[in-house]
Formats: structure tokens, C-alpha cells, sequence
């Protein structure tokens, strides 16, 4: 009796199940055919970037126009020093000549720029290094910074602020300060709430950089703006108030208005 | 008889004394006055100057000599636009804002002008932001520039203040005030430019300088228009003014020795010279008045004291008391200080206003306060040069002055 029922059921909601099959289906492959004709427009540089970034590789790329000298020496040492980390890194050259690679150089703006120009690229799109004409080993391993450190660097290389919330454990909640200043308006859309907790071993060395101490009872907010100025670093206690006060007085201090011509 | 009676009819009578010492105050006070006015309205002139300018530090090709600072980018000679992203790149600090620029004149619908070539900020600040260098350093003075997005700084209208622009397309040009207005062009409008078509992104409001005339453009636009290649004019930077001082000009000079450096410092160099010379002048001249007027006044109150013995001794005798006698030669002292003092503030203004375009070629006016300084000063110097003769005659013995009679 049941199964007659459930097949009656099946007979009577069969249509529709079909159809709504059948555009689910249709989404798919046009989200598919949309990838493939996306993939299909890249570069051949995109590309081996697009797919660095998805096996978490760094991708450097050299830029260059003549093969003189300064460019040879660059690209030698930066497949000897790349060499040995295959496993994380990826790296091409780019003729800022080549027609199919204008996309490339026009995203990064080095038309104009002094050749041989390296740039460092972390799996999430942020420029972690830039080298004009010398590059050496060590230089490149300073490209390689924390996951954290790349979403600010990320972060700030779009204009926008940061609000780095080092917390003692992952269970921390973001401090309402911080809650408070994200949500006005005039700063909702310029400013990032990154929360790292201090216990992950890989953000050590950012968090040294950073001078934040990792055995802390309490939340540390470290507020940067771009390009990359750190405007303070507070107890999770802050208020709202004092991130706008810190923020002003840093925007006061230098521009058009400020200390340019020692008027302060 | 009232203190006041007594001081008017002494100075009708003794004029020639009473002239001399106020002239010795008038013109100690004249110059006075007529040089810190001067002071005060070129120091203005150099401060306004520096408020307009948005770029403290000009990098020009090694050739070129700078007239004014307005048309330092009118002239042939180039430098590479490369020197714009090694710039960047250098991540010296201290650098708030570079702005590259190309001057071509040309003319449009058969009028002259000049079309000039500018790089949206955006551009280069994607370079400076890859920069480790300054990267999570602590905001300390004006060591490190923040960069938020900001509606009102990034606007276009913001070229006219900052003479630098956030964001520019390549196909949008920025009017100076003039052009627009002799073209009868507004925002949204369009116009043909050296065979192609641009939208008008806003006009700029009137700066009184060479920039009403200019039509902006991309700079690579106008490089791409004029075939000019990937050059440029002039590059303004924004420096802080601490680094600026402290070394970020031989910085630069490193980084780019084929070109010429210059600082606004080096630009208002004569007339913040010449500042400062009129400045220690109207020490001098404070001095003079004190030294001059004082003993001016000093020798003229003396000689009173001995001339008036015998009304002294009249009027003690008659019952005036010596702090009488004492007030009647400072109260006179008071009017003559503060007579000289007007009327030397009178004189100074009026030479100043005559003076001021010819020595600082700034345009004077009056300056109230001043009036107060001056007339302050004076009564200062003629109340201390008069207190040891007014002393003087209040110790004066009747008896002793009647027997000289």
C-alpha cells in the first residue's frame, strides 16, 4: 500500500522534479561554459597564476623588455633560488611587449615602470615583494609572509584599513570596540576585521613584527592603514571613539592640510 | 589749577623742545612700523604661496632653470615617466604624493593651449603599496602618509588644492576655469581633442595661476596623442616637510641623478630672505627707538627740570606736593609717547602701503594692532626716559630755588 503510494507520489511530482533537474543542469554547465570561456581569455601568465593560487603556490613574475645583462642575472637567480621551492612557488617571465600579455601589465601598472621588475605574489593576489633590477635569495625569502600578514597586506593594497584582532585563543570573541567602529557607516566599506589567534605557530614571526606578545590574557588590536602604517596597537578593551581619534590624528599629521610645510 | 592745564600751557609755550623730542619718538616709531607692516604682509604673501602649492619638491630635467614655480613644467626638455615608479618603488619615506605631468602646447577648435598630462594617483600608489619598506611601521609625525579611501580627497575638483588626482580615465579631461569658460564647456560635456573624442570630468574652479588655461588629460593619453613617448616635464612630489629637511632630497637626488631637484624652500628662498632681513631690521630700529627716543626724551626732560626750577618751587610752595610734581612730568611724558607713537603708527602705515610693492612686491594695507604696539612702545620708552628728571624736580627745594631768584 505504501509503495503504491510513494510510486503514485512519484508519478504525480515527476514533471516537475524533471524540470527543476533540468535547470539546475543548465545552471551548472553555464557556470561551467562561463569558467571555461574565462579560463580560455586568460593569458598564458594568468593562467599559470590563476593556478598557482589554487595549489596555495606564490607566483613570481619577472617583468622585463630587453634581454640585456641586469635581465639575464635577475631571471638566473631567481630560478637558482627558486629552485630548491617548487612545492610553494611558481615563476614566469612576461614580456611587457607581448600583446596577449597586456592584461597582465595593465592590472599591475608596470608599463612605465624600470625593468627588470620582480614581483612576488602570494596565493591570495597580495604583491608581497617588489624587486627593481637586483633581486637576491634572501630578498625573496622575505616574500614569504604568514597567511595573515597576506590578507592585510591584501587588504591594504586596495585602500583599505585593517583592524587585526590577535586573539589569546580561537574561541575569542571580536571585541566591541571593533564591532562598533566596523559598523559606522563612513567606515564599513573601508576598513577589514582580520582575526588571527596568537597561538598559531605559522603567525609567529608577523606577530614579532608586529610587537604583539603572543602570552596575552586579552585580545590586542592592531589597527594598520594603508599603504601599510600602523596607526596603533590597543587592548581588546578599545572603544570606537578612540580608533576614530587614533584615525584622525594619523590622517591630520601628514597631507594637505598637516605638517607639509611644518605648519604643526 | 588742574594737572591738565598745567601740561597743555607748559607745551604751548616750550614748543621747540616739546616738537624735537616727539620727532626723535614719531620717526623712531615711522620706521618701526613701516618695516614690521612690510614684515608682516610678505610673510603672509610666502605662507599663502606655500598653502596653494600641493608639491614641495620639484624633480625637473638637469637643463631647466625655475622662473615660477606655476610654469615650471613649461618648457621642452624631458625626463623618463620611469623615474615615476622607481620613485615609488624606493618606498623612501617621506613621500606623501608624486605627480608626474606633461606640458604640450597645442590648440583646440584654433585656440592655444595647453594640454598637460597628468597621473591618476591610483596608479602610482598600487606601486607604492607593494613597497615593505614603510610596511606596519608605527605612525610617528608625519613620518608615514595614511591612504584611505576618501570621497572628498579623491574627488577631481581636488586637483585644483592637491595638484595631484586620484583617479582618470583615458578618455576623460579636467578644464581650467578659463578654458571652460571662454568654451562654454561644463561636466558631461564633450570635446574633441587632437582627433578624439572626451568627456569633460569637471572643471577646475579659478586658481589665478597658468593652470585656468590648461586642459588635463591622461598622461599617457597625451603622450600617446602628441607622440611625445614615455616622458615627462616635471615630477611634483609631496614630501613631508621633517624628511624633506632631513635628507629625502639627496635621497632622491640618489635614486635619480640625472635630474635636477628642486624645494619650494629654494623657490620662496629671496623673499623668506628678505623676511628675515626686514625682521632683524625692525629689531634694529626697536633699539634705535630706545636709544634715540629715550635720550631724546631724557635730555629734553632734563633740560625742562633745570629751565623750570623756579616754577617748580613756585608751585611746591603754593602747596604742591612732590608726587604732584612727579606725575605732572609723567603725565606730559604719557601725551608725548602716545602722540608720537599714533602718529608715527600714521606715518609708518602710510609708507608701508607705498614701500611694501616696490621693496617685497606685496601689496600693504594697515595694521590696526599695530597702532597699540607702537603707541605701547613709546609711552614705555618716554615714561622710563622721563622718571629720573621727573624724580628730579619732585626733590627740588623751594627754599633753595626761591634764593636763585
Amino acid at each position: 500500500m505504501s509503495i503504491r503510494a510513494e510510486n503514485s507520489s512519484l508519478q504525480r511530482n515527476g514533471l516537475p522534479i524533471l524540470v527543476a533537474c533540468a535547470i539546475v543542469t543548465s545552471f551548472v554547465s553555464v557556470g561551467k561554459t562561463q569558467e571555461v570561456t574565462r579560463v580560455a581569455a586568460l593569458s598564458k601568465v594568468e593562467t599559470s597564476r590563476a593556478a598557482a593560487s589554487k595549489q596555495n603556490k606564490y607566483t613570481f613574475i619577472m617583468f622585463w623588455k630587453n634581454q640585456d645583462q641586469t635581465t639575464k642575472t635577475m631571471w638566473n637567480t631567481l630560478q637558482q633560488s627558486l629552485s630548491d621551492k617548487k612545492e610553494k612557488t611558481t615563476f614566469v617571465a612576461v614580456n611587457t611587449n607581448d600583446p596577449a600579455e597586456q592584461n597582465l601589465v595593465k592590472e599591475y601598472g608596470v608599463s612605465r615602470a624600470p625593468m627588470p621588475l620582480t614581483l612576488a605574489i602570494a596565493p591570495n593576489g597580495a604583491v608581497t615583494g617588489s624587486f627593481v633590477k637586483n633581486i637576491s635569495a634572501e630578498y625573496i625569502d622575505q616574500s614569504f609572509v604568514s597567511p595573515t600578514k597576506s590578507r592585510c597586506m591584501l587588504t591594504l593594497q586596495s585602500r583599505k584599513m585593517v583592524l587585526l584582532c590577535v586573539n589569546p585563543s580561537t574561541k575569542s570573541q571580536m571585541p566591541k570596540g571593533v564591532q562598533n567602529f566596523k559598523s559606522i557607516p563612513c567606515y564599513r566599506d573601508v576598513v577589514d576585521v582580520i582575526s588571527v589567534s596568537s597561538a598559531e605557530s605559522a603567525e609567529i614571526p608577523f606577530l614579532k613584527e608586529l610587537e604583539v606578545p603572543q602570552q596575552n590574557q586579552y585580545t590586542t588590536v592592531v589597527f594598520m592603514a594603508p599603504p601599510g602604517v600602523m596607526v596603533g596597537k590597543y587592548t581588546g578593551s578599545v572603544t570606537q571613539e578612540h580608533l576614530i581619534a587614533e584615525l584622525k590624528k594619523a590622517g591630520k599629521s601628514c597631507g594637505v592640510d598637516g605638517c607639509k610645510h611644518c605648519k604643526e | 589749577m588742574l594737572m591738565r592745564t598745567i601740561i597743555w600751557k607748559e607745551l604751548r609755550e616750550r614748543p621747540t623742545a616739546m616738537i624735537a623730542s616727539l620727532l626723535a619718538i614719531i620717526l623712531s616709531v615711522t620706521a618701526l612700523v613701516a618695516i614690521r607692516n612690510v614684515t608682516i604682509f610678505s610673510e603672509k604673501e610666502v605662507a599663502g604661496k606655500l598653502d596653494k602649492l600641493g608639491a614641495n619638491v620639484l624633480i625637473l630635467p638637469k637643463g631647466v632653470t625655475l622662473q615660477d614655480y606655476y610654469s615650471a613644467d613649461m618648457h621642452s626638455e624631458t625626463i623618463p615617466e620611469e623615474h615615476v615608479a622607481e620613485l615609488a618603488l624606493s618606498g623612501l619615506t617621506g613621500v606623501e604624493a608624486i605627480s608626474p605631468k606633461l606640458c604640450v602646447p597645442t590648440s583646440i577648435d584654433g585656440r592655444n593651449v595647453i594640454l598637460t598630462g597628468i597621473l591618476p594617483q591610483a596608479d602610482i600608489q598600487k606601486l607604492a603599496a607593494w613597497q615593505g619598506g614603510m610596511l606596519f611601521k608605527k605612525h610617528e609625525g608625519c613620518k608615514a602618509k595614511i591612504n584611505v579611501v576618501d570621497a572628498k580627497g579623491d574627488a577631481p575638483e581636488a586637483l585644483a588644492e592637491r595638484r595631484a588626482l586620484q583617479n582618470l580615465n583615458e578618455n576623460e579631461v579636467i578644464l581650467g576655469a578659463d578654458y571652460a569658460a571662454m568654451n562654454g564647456l561644463a561636466p558631461g560635456d564633450t570635446l574633441k581633442l587632437l582627433g578624439e573624442q572626451f568627456s569633460v570630468l569637471t572643471t577646475l574652479p579659478e586658481s589665478g595661476t597658468v593652470d585656468d588655461g590648461r586642459v588635463f588629460a591622461h598622461l599617457h593619453t597625451v603622450q600617446r596623442l602628441t607622440k611625445s613617448g614615455e616622458v615627462v616635464n616635471i615630477i611634483e612630489v609631496v614630501g613631508c616637510c621633517e624628511d624633506v629637511a632631513n635628507g629625502l632630497v639627496s635621497d632622491m637626488q640618489t635614486i635619480l641623478p640625472d635630474t635636477k631637484i628642486v624645494t619650494i624652500a629654494n623657490v620662496v628662498e629671496t623673499q623668506v630672505s628678505i623676511n628675515r632681513m626686514m625682521t632683524n631690521l625692525s629689531y634694529l630700529f626697536l633699539a634705535i627707538l630706545v636709544a634715540v627716543g629715550g635720550a631724546s626724551m631724557a635730555s629734553a626732560s632734563f633740560a625742562n627740570v633745570i629751565e623750570r626750577r623756579r616754577e617748580i618751587g613756585t608751585l611746591m610752595a603754593l602747596g604742591a606736593t612732590p608726587r604732584f610734581v612727579t606725575q605732572l612730568f609723567l603725565a606730559k611724558a604719557i601725551l608725548l609717547g602716545f602722540a608720537g607713537g599714533i602718529a608715527g603708527y600714521i606715518v609708518g602705515s602710510i609708507l608701508a602701503m607705498f614701500l611694501g610693492p616696490y621693496f617685497a612686491d606685496v601689496s600693504v594695507l594697515p595694521i590696526p594692532s599695530l597702532a597699540f604696539v607702537a603707541s605701547g612702545i613709546a609711552i614705555l620708552v618716554t615714561l622710563v626716559a622721563s622718571y629720573f628728571p621727573a624724580r628730579q624736580a619732585s626733590n627740588l627745594d623751594p627754599c633753595i630755588c626761591f634764593k636763585e631768584v
